[in-house]
């Protein structure tokens, strides 16, 4: 009897937990939409801001392509790296010290607050290389905050390839180079696009570490990677704190949640397809 | 002739000794079957001669000949491409039949279109799937039955034309009809190859093979034609071991 009512109150738990959960994300996304929809037309997408003080009127496109560009700048400094260390740590690295030790500090570096990754880009990029604010700044600090995300999901793809067939290959004499990029890689493909995906996702809703890297409160859309840029999340954070205009924020967080669910819509049907494929 | 010969032969994984002081000479075009019960060492034997030890953690003393050749010697890519080895459960790419087909002869530089279709349906003659599977090339090769799969494993080896093919209980995970398939496609490749087969399944061993070599913890303890292991054993391990499996 005791079990039982163990049991069922279990059973409520999870299950009030769940449609909480459920709840809040739908009232979100709903408010916000609500809020937002109003303001999203034609000239809102596809032109600068404008109106005194700036950013009252107009639109956001400038952001949109800004927040675009840094994650994509983002995702190729990060996938490059991550999926490099990944292949390492899997298939070249045959001393568990240093294995741990890599391990250790990617741990690390995932757990840096963000806001210190912007001033360690400030520092670092905008002033002692003298790249400026610009898109490249912003986009190699988002890097560096998404690489141990890209770095972890790549290694766990790359480890549970069945290692037989990863034998196999090498049975049959072929170099480890051939079965990486011909065998190994077209495997993963999916979960490592997918993971780029999500990575992406995250650093296109980063504020913090664009706030001095990367983004100005006007700029155009940019004409080179050192040209300063606006993005979303900033923009919207300058539209809420300085009570610029309660609409064309609901409006700019309403496009931000978009541009991050056709991103997560992305990641799932790659995740599928490769389900499919197996 | 004496394709392989293997002398004083000790196999360890860092301080276990596998295999202990193992001699054989293996002959060209014939098929040799190693028994033995599980764990005695008949796999790290088949691992060691085409050096697939190395990626396993395991090292060997001990000289292995390869036509003549210490097998130390070649380039171990080479070596691997000479040797080929097939193992017990299936491990086809999940790729289509074609891609599987084509996966090593691309890396030996063969690019040509024909050729490679040349190479696929040979292949597919040779291990008896031609009939079956030619319609569907471009199916998923994971998703062809277990014999199929295994056969078509055995074609991805000869792929590179080895001289040599070693399998690693290539039957234990598959029914008797396709056992028999696959015991009939080897007694027919053996005109061209030389072969090695590691089994647990003594009337296999029986059905198949030239020369049958016993093995009990990491020694060898006979090595002679099939025939005289199996009629008439000269040491009493072996004698009992195959009692024992038979009773």
């Amino acid at each position: 009897m005791r079990e039982k009512l163990k049991d069922s109150v279990f059973k409520i738990w999870i299950g009030l937990s769940t449609s909480l959960v459920f709840i809040v994300v739908v009232y979100i996304f709903l408010y916000i939409f609500i809020n937002g929809a109003g303001s999203i037309n034609g000239e809102f997408l596809f032109s600068a801001p404008k109106g005194m003080p700036i950013g009252s009127e107009g639109g956001i496109f400038p952001a949109i392509v800004g927040s675009l560009l840094l994650m994509v700048i983002a995702c190729a400094f990060a996938s490059i790296l991550a999926i490099s260390t990944a292949i390492y740590l899997v298939f070249y690295c045959t001393s568990e010290k240093v294995k741990r030790l890599i391990h250790l500090i990617i741990q690390c570096m995932s757990g840096v607050p963000s806001i210190i990754l912007g001033l360690f880009g400030y520092t670092l990029l905008v002033l002692h290389l003298g790249f400026g604010r610009s898109l490249i700044s912003g986009g190699i600090t988002l890097g560096v905050m998404i690489f141990p995300y890209i770095q972890v999901r790549v290694e766990k793809t790359l480890i549970e390839v069945d290692k037989a067939v990863i034998t196999s290959s090498y049975a049959l004499g072929v170099s480890k180079v051939y079965t990486l990029f011909k065998l190994i890689f077209p495997m993963c493909k999916f979960d490592i696009v997918s993971a780029i995906t999500l990575a992406g996702g995250f650093a296109i809703g980063a504020a913090a570490p664009v706030i001095l890297t990367a983004a100005v409160i006007f700029a155009p859309v940019p004409e080179s990677i050192f040209s300063p840029v606006m993005a979303l999340p900033f923009h919207l954070y300058i539209l809420t704190g300085e009570g610029i205009s309660l609409e064309k924020a609901y409006g700019t967080a309403l496009v931000l949640m978009l541009i991050l669910l056709v991103i997560n819509i992305i990641s799932v049907i790659l995740n599928f397809t490769r389900k499919e494929h197996e | 002739m004496n394709i392989l010969e293997i002398n004083n032969l000790n196999v360890s994984y860092g301080s276990k000794q596998v295999i202990k002081n193992l001699s054989m000479n293996i002959e060209k075009n014939k098929i040799t079957a190693v028994i033995g019960p599980s764990g005695c060492g008949k796999s790290t034997l088949l691992t060691t001669l085409n050096l697939m030890i190395a990626e396993n953690g395991g090292s060997f003393t001990g000289e292995i000949l390869f036509k003549g050749k210490d097998i130390l010697s070649y380039e171990i890519d080479y070596l691997r491409r000479m040797i080929g080895i097939v193992f017990q459960k299936p491990t086809p790419f999940p790729f289509s039949i074609y891609k599987n087909l084509t996966y090593a002869p691309k890396y030996y530089g063969i690019k040509d279109k024909n050729r490679l279709n040349e190479i696929v349906e040979n292949t597919l003659k040779r291990v008896g799937l031609y009939d079956e599977i030619n319609k569907d090339l471009n199916m998923l090769a994971t998703k062809l039955s277990g014999g199929q799969q295994q056969r078509l494993c055995i074609g991805r080896a000869l792929t590179v034309e080895p001289e040599i093919l070693l399998l690693d209980e290539p039957c234990s995970a598959l029914d008797r009809k396709n056992t028999a398939n696959i015991e009939e496609m080897l007694l027919e490749l053996s005109k061209d190859y030389t072969i090695v087969v590691v089994t647990h399944n003594l009337s296999q061993a029986k059905r198949i093979s030239d020369y049958t070599a016993f093995i009990l913890d990491g020694e060898l303890i006979e090595y002679d034609t099939t025939e005289n292991v199996f009629n008439n054993p000269k040491d009493d391990r072996t004698r009992e071991y195959i009692k024992g499996i038979y009773g």
